[in-house]
């Protein structure tokens, strides 16, 4: 006797500014053809870096992907206003999805698969801006008022409530001979992780190299995507941990 | 982590130290919070670097050590870098530390404080009070007789001295001196390292003036439950603990009263200390630790806080926000026969204060004593005669019981900013309190239906000015509510007695 097989429908997510929503619609769609038939609830969610009246507005244009606001995830489904005020000042728009997709996938679910999207375009950039690149007055916050709010210790960074109406208090701890210290430690840092980035499979193939191969074959990438997206469904969404029990096999 | 910092200033920096993570505080008028700490007067440098400490190991429970700057000086962000610098590498062995500046004469300032986690841990929020927070020397043989030993660890080179800030430019004062060194020799008589024995020595506030604040002083003592053995007071105060607090050993001396006669205190410090010495030269043992609560460390009306959460501060407690209800104190006035409380109609008025412009407006008393009479009370006035009222009784305060008589006999009393009109609050006697140029947050009574405030809010309260307005130069408070609002406040919290009597 056979047992019955468990069919567990597959589900992506993203973390992506408004700028790149086009390219998590195009990648939905393409995952849904992969996928055929009738897709699941929350088929395809993405946590949109962008302040939540934003991400209102975006839901309108956007009605076959999920999105999220930043206020949206944490322990309890939903993290505190102060709390994710705090992180989207603390950290820029590259750091935030390596940090945010342990919290996503912990609301999502473990199952679910998470795509890193390529860079948007520089026209997409300049029709949706970032929501957290200023101040409320409107000047722009420069890394050093990203690092200076870090180095403020816990105690005193919980003290404020709204750190985009801290222009003032933040121009002034950024000229600390500290934060510009802290500022060449994290470019160094930050040189590794897109090294690293470049080379983690099988997301790479599709953010990085599909993208190059797109330039170089037009069409070109929509297959590898194909490829993979099938590859991986029919493996039921296990095709990394496959790999490692056949790479500690050959290494036995 | 391995240091735990704390630093009394607005954040003017960042500082990233492999070992050490700096926390900013303030001390601020109201919106207290983790990191704002309440502006009391009576509270000492010392203190607030006990605080800080005490606050420190709650934000970082596995720190291994506190720093604590010290909140006397107001120091520039190098400053502050060079102190915690000197932290981060010294080896330390003692279970404290006293940073000094070797820049400033003699080595004198004390910079910060260093503790061991545990042994911060072990002392009480008060004890660091004692700190004198400007004499190194005092300071050092203090930590070494509580904790059993103290590293003075140089820090500089210091571009000069540090400057005196946060509001304590006024502390520096032998009588302060004194008292650490006092506190000191009761610990080497105990024991070194005296920190586990700590209890044994019984804990002493010492509080001059006034009235009203001593019986605040009671108050914040229930609340925090403060560890105060015995109060030192002038003798004509001396009832007012025994009454409301009478577990509390009284240690009177002799003493003019401010505002009684033309005494009006100088060095208020001095008079502390002379308080002291005065007990000790009638045989009083000084082996003991001396709060001076007053002279008022800050500018007291500089904070929004009541007195009575300032000295519960002073005395170890965390501060407060919002302002709690005042403690019972178990005040109980004499029981009459009759007439009931409804019946009565006798209306206790003071309207003096402590100094001539804290008093109501003495061409406002005429109208006040006849309105009240108009609508049927029975106005008494504690203290001298009305010249504009002739018909109006006037008894003299001569002492608690005979005031407890008095407001067992009364309807209700209306009084200013003075000891009168909160002790009466404190009783549950009906109450209204007039203030003028003391603003109301400082010593307004309980928030209950037999309690009102009454109080022109004026951007000139609070005033400094003892006898004239600065406004017109003249005798009176414009702060003051007018007779009319008086009575209608009077009227809403006790029946009229026209109506009670049931005339028309």
């Amino acid at each position: 006797m056979t047992a019955a097989t468990e069919i567990i429908p597959l589900r992506y997510c993203t973390i992506a500014r408004a700028a790149q929503l086009g390219l998590a619609a195009e990648t939905c769609a393409r995952l849904a053809r992969a996928c055929g038939g009738e897709l699941p609830d929350g088929f395809f969610t993405v946590l949109v870096l962008e302040h939540p009246a934003v991400v209102a507005r975006l839901r309108a244009q956007q009605p076959r992907l999920c999105l999220l606001a930043p206020d949206q995830i944490g322990q309890n489904g939903r993290i505190g206003n102060a709390t994710w005020l705090h992180l989207m000042f603390a950290h820029d728009e590259h750091e935030l999805p390596a940090l945010l997709k342990p919290a996503l996938r912990q609301r999502l679910g473990e199952r679910v698969i998470c795509i890193e999207l390529p860079e948007p375009s520089p026209e997409a950039v300049a029709q949706h801006p970032y929501s957290f690149q200023s101040f409320r007055d409107g000047s722009p916050i420069l890394p050093a008022h990203r690092t200076a709010f870090r180095l403020l210790a816990e105690p005193n960074r919980a003290q404020i409530a709204n750190p985009f109406l801290e222009s003032a208090l933040l121009n002034e701890l950024s000229r600390s001979p500290q934060v510009h210290a802290q500022g060449y430690a994290q470019a160094l840092s930050r040189i590794a992780e897109l090294e690293g980035k470049l080379h983690s499979f099988p997301y790479s193939l599709i953010g990085h190299t599909g993208w190059a191969m797109d330039r170089l074959l037009p069409g070109g990438k929509e297959r590898l995507l194909d490829a993979a997206h099938a590859a991986e469904r029919r493996y039921g969404g296990r095709l990394l941990e496959k790999l490692g029990r056949v790479r500690r096999l050959l290494a036995g | 982590m391995r240091i735990a910092a704390g630093v009394i200033t607005r954040p003017q920096a960042v500082f990233a130290l492999s070992e050490v993570e700096l926390v900013h505080f303030e001390i601020v008028p109201d919106r207290l919070g983790p990191t704002r700490l309440i502006d009391s007067g009576f509270a000492s440098p010392g203190r607030y670097a006990g605080e800080i400490g005490r606050r420190l190991l709650g934000f970082y429970p596995d720190a291994q050590s506190v720093l604590a700057l010290n909140p006397h000086y107001q120091l520039s962000a190098a400053q502050v870098l060079a102190v915690l610098l000197a932290a981060e590498r010294a080896e330390l062995g003692a279970p404290c530390a006293l940073l000094y500046n070797a820049a400033a004469a003699g080595g004198e300032q004390p910079l910060a404080y260093w503790f061991r986690a545990e042994a911060l841990r072990a002392c009480p929020a008060a004890h660091l009070a004692l700190l004198t927070a400007f004499s190194r020397r005092a300071d050092a043989d203090f930590l070494v007789a509580t904790f059993g030993g103290c590293d003075e660890l140089a820090v500089g080179p210091l571009d000069g001295a540090a400057q005196p800030g946060n509001g304590f430019a006024t502390v520096v004062h032998p009588a302060y001196a004194q008292m650490c060194e006092l506190a000191t020799a009761a610990l080497r008589s105990l024991a070194t390292p005296a920190l586990p024995r700590l209890a044994e020595i019984p804990r002493v506030a010492v509080l001059a003036f006034h009235a009203g604040d001593l019986l605040f002083l009671v108050q914040a003592i229930a609340l925090e439950q403060a560890a105060i053995d015995a109060v030192v007071v002038p003798r004509a105060y001396a009832d007012i603990i025994r009454v409301a607090a009478p577990q509390l050993a009284v240690i009177e001396v002799d003493h003019p009263i401010p505002g009684r006669g033309s005494y009006q205190p100088l060095d208020e410090a001095e008079t502390l200390r002379s308080f002291v010495a005065q007990a000790g030269d009638e045989g009083l043992s000084l082996r003991r630790y001396f709060h001076l609560l007053r002279p008022i460390f800050r500018p007291y009306h500089q904070t929004r806080a009541h007195l009575r959460e300032g000295l519960a501060f002073a005395l170890g407690g965390p501060g407060h926000q919002p302002p709690r209800r005042p403690p019972e104190l178990g005040l109980v006035l004499p029981k009459l026969a009759s007439p009931g409380p409804q019946q009565r109609t006798q209306v206790i008025v003071q309207l003096d204060g402590g100094w001539p412009i804290k008093g109501y407006p003495k061409e406002r008393r005429g109208e006040l004593l006849d309105l009240l009479a108009s609508y049927g009370f029975a106005p008494l006035l504690l203290g001298a005669a009305e010249p504009d009222a002739p018909g109006v009784p006037a008894v003299p305060y001569t002492d608690l019981a005979a005031y407890q008589q008095l407001l067992a006999e009364s309807a209700a009393v209306i009084g200013c900013d003075s000891f009168p009109a909160h002790f009466a609050a404190a009783c549950g006697v009906p109450t209204l309190t007039l203030f003028g140029p003391t603003p109301p947050h400082l010593a307004r009574g309980p928030e209950t239906r037999r309690y009102r405030a009454l109080h022109h809010p004026m951007p000139c309260v609070p005033c400094h000015r003892h006898a004239d307005c600065a406004i017109d130069q003249g005798g009176s408070c414009h702060a003051h509510a007018n007779p009319s609002e008086v009575v209608d406040a009077l009227r809403a919290l006790v029946p009229d007695p026209a109506k009670a009597s049931g005339e028309p």
